[in-house]
């Protein structure tokens, strides 16, 4: 074969390959993105937050439903310190860390958790197996309900854009709204976390 | 300097060349990059996503596989490319947007840090090595397409809004072109000095080109000149060989009619006894005829008074007395011409040799001798010849038909100078003293005359060749030039002169006498040459 047909042919396998690689890459992205993108589970909370006995002083009551052991977290942490750090003095925290019944107490103790204690206005509390999380309708690590002045929820859902990623988020800023007396954009946007329940099949 | 063609294309090529090369090794640095940022990816994702739950079950986080999977096959295709097509416009567009994903994999595999977001900078300042703007096209386009279309499409998951937000997609991806702009600014430039430099060592080869074909031509022309001078050198001793045989001729020939009356003066005498002798012979024969006859006594009875008177009337008739007294003296006066005639053959046997090219040991005091023998015609109406040799001279290496001729010169121009001087005389008053003496390191002649002396302001050029004071035919200004160059050159001895106005000059010919034969020191295997 000529060596100019060669290089022509070396050429085309060539392109062919990129162009099968680049298609590769975008569908690998497009499944990733999508798996960032994909909520857990979320339920309505109840208009009140009555059951639970926590009343602290500030106006606003924020409950945070979190895995210690969910890596996707770690951002729900990071955009809670944000929003707690301008806005301690009307918003007290309450973090409810999963507790499965049979884990020791050890399971618990990871660096979110750590990292959440350092929050201000911040109380964490053991929630075995999240019956209480189940009651305020969060069944997916990351979830938060806040409650205003009234006692009534004023939105739920997440406050990170997809699993475990950082930035600016619709939560986040209809939290911030509502803090600032502002009408929220939205009462409730989806949550991206590690659900808080055992599998069907698990014991 | 001017660009020529030649320059501009040979400066075409070598920009083309370092391109390649810089090409090529930006690419091996980015195949080796994109090696550790794979490693990091799944270092990163093992760190901050090691693990999913569900409850109190964990299984490997999705980070994982994407960081294994993904980042595997996104640093797949330039590392191949890299390996491949090194250098290529191809594998450089592929790094460019591989490199583009990888900061998006990696942003998203940190959870959307901030701080990964420089990696979208860094990667197009490292795009820029290159210093190919088009390498920044595809980065800039795949990232600014990110988000754009997700900023359009997608808001939330990249701005964290939910309604579409054109203007943060174009702000951000304006940052990318804010660099964009600098990169692109800087790879122009750097482009440019390359492509100056490649210029600049076109135009130092073409210098350099240049110069050494100047150099070959130089070298060639040298080489050329160098030949032609080593001719002339060549044909300058030819000549100067030639200029000493005619010299030598000339001294030869100016003595030949002197030398041709040298020896007719004795053959004249010679021939005029041998007829004279012939003359006495007939009348001893005679003479002894009659004897014979007187003396006969078979024939008349002649009394023994008439006999004898007989006898007295024929000697005297036949000049007896003369014949005793002049035979003999004319027979020694012969053989006195016979030996000149012989010595003066000899002489000339001598000096009309050749010569040799080696030096041999001879006998100065013989030359000095055969040269006052041969020139005996130039000085004898001027001048008596007084010799000074000392016998106990060694023998000494020497050309002998060389050193002759330095002698013949000598002598010659002592003459000359006695000649114009006192002129020629009956009684000649001139002197000329010929000395030979030994010393510890030269054997050494001295031919002194009694002449006018050589002027001071012309005795700086009694060497030079051509200079002479004598009439035109009289002489070819060579004789001393020749003999200095014998002397010192031929033999490293040493030729000078003294002289004093109205005293006279004496030439002192000096010869070392290294290797020679001493007659009172024999030195064993020296052997004297035949002279």
């Amino acid at each position: 074969m000529p060596v100019k047909a060669t290089n022509r042919t070396t050429d085309l396998a060539c392109i062919a390959a990129l162009v099968i690689w680049l298609a590769s890459s975008v569908v690998g992205f497009s499944m990733l993105v999508a798996y960032s993108q994909s909520p857990g589970t979320l339920e309505t909370p109840p208009l009140d937050a009555l059951d639970v006995d926590w009343h602290p002083r500030t106006p606003f009551r924020l409950f945070v439903a979190i895995h210690p052991q969910c890596t996707c977290s770690r951002a729900t942490a990071n955009e809670l310190a944000r929003i707690l750090h301008d806005h301690s003095d009307v918003l007290a925290c309450k973090v409810l860390m999963y507790q499965p019944e049979s884990a020791p107490r050890e399971f618990g103790e990871t660096w979110l958790m750590s990292h959440l204690a350092t929050l201000p206005n911040t109380t964490i509390v053991r929630d075995v197996e999240g019956r209480t999380a189940r009651t305020l309708g969060m069944r997916t690590s990351g979830s938060v309900v806040l409650y205003g002045p009234t006692g009534s929820a004023l939105f739920y859902g997440g406050i990170t854009v997809a699993r475990g990623h950082e930035g600016d988020s619709v939560g986040s800023q209809c939290i911030l709204s509502l803090l600032e007396n502002q009408p929220p954009a939205t009462t409730s946007t989806d949550v991206y976390g590690c659900p808080l329940e055992r599998p069907a099949t698990s014991p | 300097m001017l660009e020529s063609p030649q320059t501009t294309r040979r400066a075409r090529e070598i920009l083309g060349a370092r391109t390649f090369e810089l090409y090529k090794q930006t690419d091996r640095l980015f195949a080796v990059l994109f090696v550790v940022q794979w490693i990091a990816a799944v270092a990163a994702a093992a760190w901050f996503t090691p693990l999913s739950w569900r409850g109190n079950e964990h299984y490997l986080h999705v980070h994982i596989w994407a960081s294994v999977l993904l980042g595997g096959l996104l640093a797949a295709a330039p590392i191949a490319m890299a390996i491949l097509k090194p250098g290529s416009m191809a594998t450089r567009m592929t790094i460019s947007v591989a490199q583009a994903a990888y900061s998006a994999l990696l942003i998203h595999l940190s959870g959307g840090r901030i701080e990964s977001h420089f990696h979208v900078f860094g990667s197009l300042a490292f795009l820029a090595f290159y210093r190919d703007w088009r390498v920044l096209v595809p980065a800039t386009v795949v990232v600014a397409s990110d988000h754009l279309l997700r900023g359009v499409f997608w808001p939330n998951s990249v701005f964290g809004v939910l309604t579409p937000s054109l203007g943060r997609a174009l702000e951000h991806a304006g940052w990318v072109l804010f660099e964009d702009v600098f990169l692109v600014w800087s790879c122009i430039v750097g482009m440019r000095d390359m492509r100056q430099a490649a210029l600049t060592q076109a135009q130092l080869e073409q210098a350099k080109a240049s110069t050494e074909q100047i150099v070959q031509q130089r070298t060639a022309e040298l080489q050329q000149r160098t030949e032609e001078l080593e001719a002339s050198v060549r044909e300058a001793k030819l000549m100067a060989q030639k200029l000493v045989n005619a010299q030598k001729l000339e001294s030869i020939g100016q003595l030949a009619a002197g030398i041709s009356h040298e020896i007719n003066t004795p053959m004249q005498f010679i021939s005029d006894n041998t007829l004279y002798l012939k003359e006495c012979i007939d009348r001893l024969l005679a003479m002894t005829e009659m004897y014979s006859q007187i003396a006969d006594m078979t024939g008349p009875d002649i009394p023994w008074s008439e006999r004898r008177r007989q006898i007295n009337a024929m000697l005297e008739q036949s000049h007896y007395e003369e014949l005793k007294r002049e035979v003999p003296a004319a027979l020694i006066e012969s053989q006195d011409g016979i030996e000149r005639v012989v010595t003066i053959v000899r002489a000339m046997k001598y000096f009309s040799h050749p010569g040799t090219a080696e030096k041999e040991l001879s006998d100065l005091n013989q030359l000095v001798r055969n040269t006052v023998t041969i020139s005996r015609n130039r000085w004898k109406y001027v001048a008596k010849v007084e010799l000074e040799l000392d016998e106990n001279l060694p023998a000494i290496p020497l050309l002998p038909a060389e050193i002759n001729q330095v002698l013949l010169n000598l002598v010659v121009n002592a003459a000359d100078a006695l000649r114009e001087k006192y002129g020629d005389l009956e009684r000649p008053a001139g002197v000329i003293t010929i000395r030979t003496f030994c010393d510890a390191e030269n054997a050494n002649v001295e031919i002194e005359d009694n002449g006018d002396g050589i002027p001071e302001e012309i005795r700086c050029r009694v060497f030079d060749p051509f200079f002479t004071t004598k009439e035109v035919g009289q002489g070819t200004g060579q004789g001393l030039a020749i003999s200095h160059d014998i002397v010192t050159n031929k033999h490293r001895g040493q030729l000078d002169f003294v002289s004093r106005m109205g005293q006279g000059t004496v030439f002192s010919l000096k010869l070392p006498i290294a290797d020679c034969y001493h007659p009172q020191h024999p030195q064993a295997g020296v052997v004297i040459a035949a002279t």
